[in-house]
């Protein structure tokens, strides 16, 4: 992916599980449209490995937070779909919320205006 | 999972077709998604790893979900059928609890090894005569030493024998449970001290000798814990130099023993073969016993032939040390054990029987579910499960149950008993519970489970849908409850009659309102010095209040015979084949048979029986039955080996029971304290005499004592009723366990019959409806029902009884002035059982009677 004309952010290690579920959270969908939606949605930003994201999605399934079935794509080509489950849906609230909290703490310190008060000896 | 490569390849075509219309090539876009894919057989690996643990992890889960919905199924039902949970719970908690209970009083006295170094080893050497039925004496040193040094190399024997000391030198001189022991006696039990060392050999020498041992607690109490060894301490007025701490656990000869002296004996005792008063202990391998038993047979027989005198008839035997100790209490063990069996039979019977009423009640429930596909397995774990939940609440209010049982058994437990305060809870006892209820669970699980598969057919679509053939509830659990109920109703009552002829046994003095109290004086004090003593004390007991009689003796009633000396009698003539004649040897003081109340004809020893005035003694009446048959006893004359006096008997008295409650007493020889040649028997025990009861003097009386040297410790102050008591203690707790298990027993049996009348109350109702309806009389009907139950348990009261007669020799033998076949008690068990059935069968009778067939023959 180095080789795109954007650089690109390497996506953090537990990251990839909340912006799964939020891709899922509008409806089912398949591997590819996955790796598309959040690669859309960071403007090309966020690239997916298939190595990363294969496993993730089947250890979401084993966790019982996405339910995967065979069904027909928009080609009309065998294809697997996920969908989140009551479960699914329950974490990605929860992660998301982390997230906001997080960031916007990170946020806050990056943008501070002035540095630690100097230390008195 | 294969599926992960058309997933991949579709992922591939996918990204190809949206490069491409990006405008890339077809082959330049497929090969920047293959390199972006990667390496696709890694890919695969990881996805199938997370699908297999996940899998394997969901199969478990979904096992123990089966495990739990069963058990909240379970305990639902449980709950939804308090008529059967709550009585079944009942059942369980009582079997299991009284079993528990009852096993741990056979652990801890009889499974429970000793607690020495391979205990089995151990071995009681006993000397054995060959012509009286004395097979359990002590040695004489004589015979213990030629028997060491024969012995020797190979097998490790001790002596040793009780011993009381005076610990003085301190603020409050005291009493101390000592005992005397040859140098080995520590190395044969193979126990090592927590100080110092055990005895040496030489130490077994008069000058040597003033060494001693002493327990951990005593080193504890005197504050020498850590600094014991060379230290000193004064033993009956001497400067004794302790050499050793023995550990807090090692409890021999007794629990309670303190201080351990070397047996040094002077060179004339120390080869004497006369008096026997040294117990033997023996440590011998199973692999040497039969040669070791040889070498001890040969070397007492050619101690008979050097010894004729004294070891003509006399031989040895090893009896193993553990059952020594048990022999006393087997047979009530043995009584025990099989009141263990038959409550848990009568549990399981009773369980049985509850499981099976409800089971009729399911058995649409159960063959519908075997019909929709649920396998036997499926089933008996379901059944399974549920009798588990019984078991797990009824086994902990079990376990509590027995706690407190086992509690009372130790308060109850006479202190003679051995090793009763080892009994408890412990894991042997928790281990029996676990595997008695596992026992239970399984027989009242598979039993119904078959019975349920067999009947398989038996379903039958009706009108109103599954219902079960109206089969009639099965007898024999009430024949088999009633037989064991009945079998305990026997023991316990035999026992409990053997208890009150027991405590109505004529011991031949009158226990009530006497306080006894043990003096010994130290080792060589000089006899006129024992006598003026003794003499001081009496005097100023004799003038507390409320005192109405005085004496001492040198054994107490119930207390054992220190003494058994060989007599001779005036005018016969022994030949040296015929075996020797013997007596136990008492000496008492004047006022000592009057303070017992023990009855004499002649006359009682008075003051003037001095050592200047004749020699006198009294005899009891199994003396004079035996020598003077024929004769007035009084005024013949009669001599001891020991002393070689003539001695003139004025006076029998009766057969003061000394060796136990049953045992009848040997002749017996009184002789005046005053009068006494054995100047080493320096202790005597004091018999005082009060109006009321006596422990309300017990304060004045010890003063009294005390004001005579304050020096002077006393020991074993307990009223005489006490010792009576204690002796009764065994057949009292045999008779309570045995009453109380045969009570519940009972009740568990009778709640047996009831359910199984209910039942076939319940299964006969649209039978009796059709009577009734055709004109049969209720009070007809309801007999029927009560002579149903009648039939039933008299027919297993006749087995119980059975049973009873031929389990008689096992109970005999606990069993006192009662047959075990006593006809009353026979009858007396039936008759309660029947009585019982008729009470139970009262209830489902009026069910009967109340009947309205109309209501019946309608649903």
């Amino acid at each position: 992916m180095a080789q795109d004309t954007k650089p690109t952010l390497d996506v953090l290690r537990g990251t990839l599980d909340v912006l799964v579920l939020k891709a899922l959270s509008w409806g089912p969908q398949h591997g590819y449209a996955v790796t598309r939606w959040i690669h859309d949605q960071t403007d090309a930003a966020m690239l997916i490995e298939e190595g990363a994201l294969y496993p993730a999605l089947y250890r979401l399934e084993a966790q019982e937070l996405i339910e995967g079935t065979w069904g027909t794509s928009a080609n009309n080509r065998r294809a697997r779909f996920y969908k989140l489950t009551p479960a699914g849906r329950k974490r990605l609230r929860a992660d998301a919320d982390t997230w906001d909290r997080y960031a916007t703490a990170v946020g806050r310190v990056l943008g501070a205006a002035s540095g630690p008060e100097p230390v008195k000896r | 999972m294969d599926n992960i490569d058309d997933e991949l390849q579709f992922h591939l075509d996918e990204k190809i077709r949206d490069l491409m219309s990006q405008g890339l090539s077809r082959e330049a876009a497929t090969a920047r998604a293959e390199r972006e894919l990667g390496d696709r057989s890694a890919i695969r690996q990881s996805v199938r790893t997370i699908v297999d643990t996940s899998g394997r992890q969901r199969e478990r889960q979904r096992y123990w979900m089966g495990w739990r919905e069963d058990v909240r199924y379970a305990v639902r039902g449980l709950i939804r059928s308090p008529q059967f949970s709550i009585p079944s719970i009942a059942i369980f908690a009582l079997g299991v609890g009284l079993a528990t209970a009852v096993f741990a009083v056979l652990h801890g006295i009889v499974l429970n090894p000793l607690p020495y170094p391979l205990g089995a080893e151990l071995h009681q050497l006993y000397a054995t005569n060959l012509k009286t039925t004395d097979d359990r004496s002590a040695m004489s040193p004589g015979d213990f030493f030629a028997l060491r040094t024969a012995l020797a190399g190979d097998v490790r024997i001790g002596g040793y024998m009780n011993w009381p000391v005076s610990l003085t030198g301190v603020a409050e001189p005291e009493r101390l449970n000592g005992a005397l022991a040859t140098a080995d006696l520590f190395t044969t039990l193979q126990v090592e001290p927590i100080e110092g060392r055990t005895f040496l050999i030489d130490e077994e020498q008069l000058e040597r000798g003033d060494v001693a041992i002493i327990s951990a607690r005593l080193a504890a109490r005197l504050g020498l814990s850590g600094r014991a060894p060379g230290s000193t301490i004064q033993l009956n007025g001497r400067p004794i130099t302790v050499v050793g701490v023995m550990p807090g656990t090692f409890a021999f000869p007794e629990a309670a023993t303190d201080v351990w002296i070397p047996l040094a004996l002077r060179p004339a005792d120390r080869d004497s073969h006369e008096s026997r008063w040294l117990q033997t202990i023996a440590r011998i391998t199973p692999r040497e016993a039969a040669a070791a038993d040889a070498r001890i047979q040969v070397t007492m027989a050619g101690l008979a032939a050097a010894f004729p005198q004294s070891n003509a008839d006399w031989r040895a035997r090893l009896v193993p040390l553990h059952r020594v100790v048990v022999a006393q209490a087997r047979p009530t063990l043995i009584v025990l054990s099989l009141a263990i069996a038959c409550v848990l039979l009568v549990m399981i019977v009773n369980l049985l029987t509850a499981v099976a009423a409800r089971q009729r009640q399911r058995t649409a429930e159960l063959s519908l579910q075997t019909a929709l596909g649920a396998g036997l397995w499926r089933v008996t774990r379901q059944l399974g499960t549920e009798a588990l939940m019984l078991a797990f609440f009824g086994g902990g209010i079990g376990l509590l149950f027995a706690t407190g049982l086992v509690g009372a058994f130790r308060r109850l437990a006479p202190a003679s008993l051995p090793r009763a305060a080892e009994v408890s809870l412990s894991m042997w006892p928790f281990l029996f519970a676990i595997a008695a209820g596992a026992i239970v669970v399984s027989i009242v699980t598979i039993i119904p489970v078959r019975a349920a598969h067999r009947r398989g057919g038996a379903i039958r679509l009706t009108g109103r849908g599954l219902a079960v053939g109206s089969s009639q509830p099965s007898r024999w659990p009430v024949v088999a409850q009633a037989a064991l109920a009945c079998l305990l109703i026997v023991s316990a009552g035999l026992l409990s009659q053997a208890f009150v002829r027991l405590s109505n046994i004529d011991l031949g003095f009158v226990p009530g309102n006497v306080l006894t109290l043990k003096i010994s004086l130290p080792r060589g004090t000089p006899s006129e010095r024992q006598t003026a003593y003794f003499s001081d004390v009496l005097e100023r007991l004799r003038s507390v209040t409320a005192v109405t009689a005085v004496g001492a003796a040198s054994d107490l009633p119930l207390a054992g015979n220190s003494l058994n000396v060989p007599i001779a009698i005036d005018g016969v003539v022994r030949d040296r084949s015929d075996p020797e004649v013997r007596a136990a040897f008492r000496v008492i003081t004047p006022g000592y048979l009057e303070a017992i109340g023990a009855a004499v004809r002649g006359r009682a020893f008075e003051p003037p029986d001095g050592p200047a005035a004749e020699p006198v003694a009294i005899v009891n009446d199994a003396l004079a039955r035996q020598h003077w048959p024929d004769v007035n006893p009084i005024g013949q004359r009669l001599r001891t080996n020991e002393d070689q006096q003539w001695r003139t008997v004025v006076g029998v008295v009766r057969d003061v029971h000394h060796g136990g409650l049953t045992e009848s007493e040997g002749p017996t020889i009184y002789v005046p304290h005053a009068q006494k040649a054995e100047e080493w028997m320096t202790w005597m025990s004091v018999a005082v005499r009060t109006a009321g009861d006596p422990l309300r003097h017990a304060t004045a009386i010890r003063a009294a004592v005390a004001e005579a040297d304050h020096n002077q410790p006393v020991s074993d102050v307990m009223t005489l009723q006490r010792r009576v008591d204690e002796a009764l203690a065994l057949p009292r707790l045999a008779a309570f366990i045995a009453t109380t298990v045969a009570g519940i027993t009972l009740l568990l049996a009778a709640a047996g019959l009831a359910s199984t009348l209910s039942l076939f109350v319940s299964a006969r109702t649209p039978e009796f409806s059709v009577r009734l309806a055709l004109g049969a009389v209720p009070a007809r009907l309801a007999w029927r029902t009560v002579s149903e139950a009648v039939r039933l348990v008299a027919a297993g009261s006749a087995l119980g009884l059975a049973i009873a007669a031929a389990a008689g020799s096992v109970i005999a033998s606990l069993l006192y002035d009662i047959s075990a076949y006593d006809f009353a008690t026979f009858a007396g068990a039936a008759a309660i059982l029947l009585l019982t059935a008729v009470v139970t069968a009262i209830a489902p009778a009026r069910a009967v009677a109340r009947i309205d067939p109309s209501l019946t023959l309608r649903s």
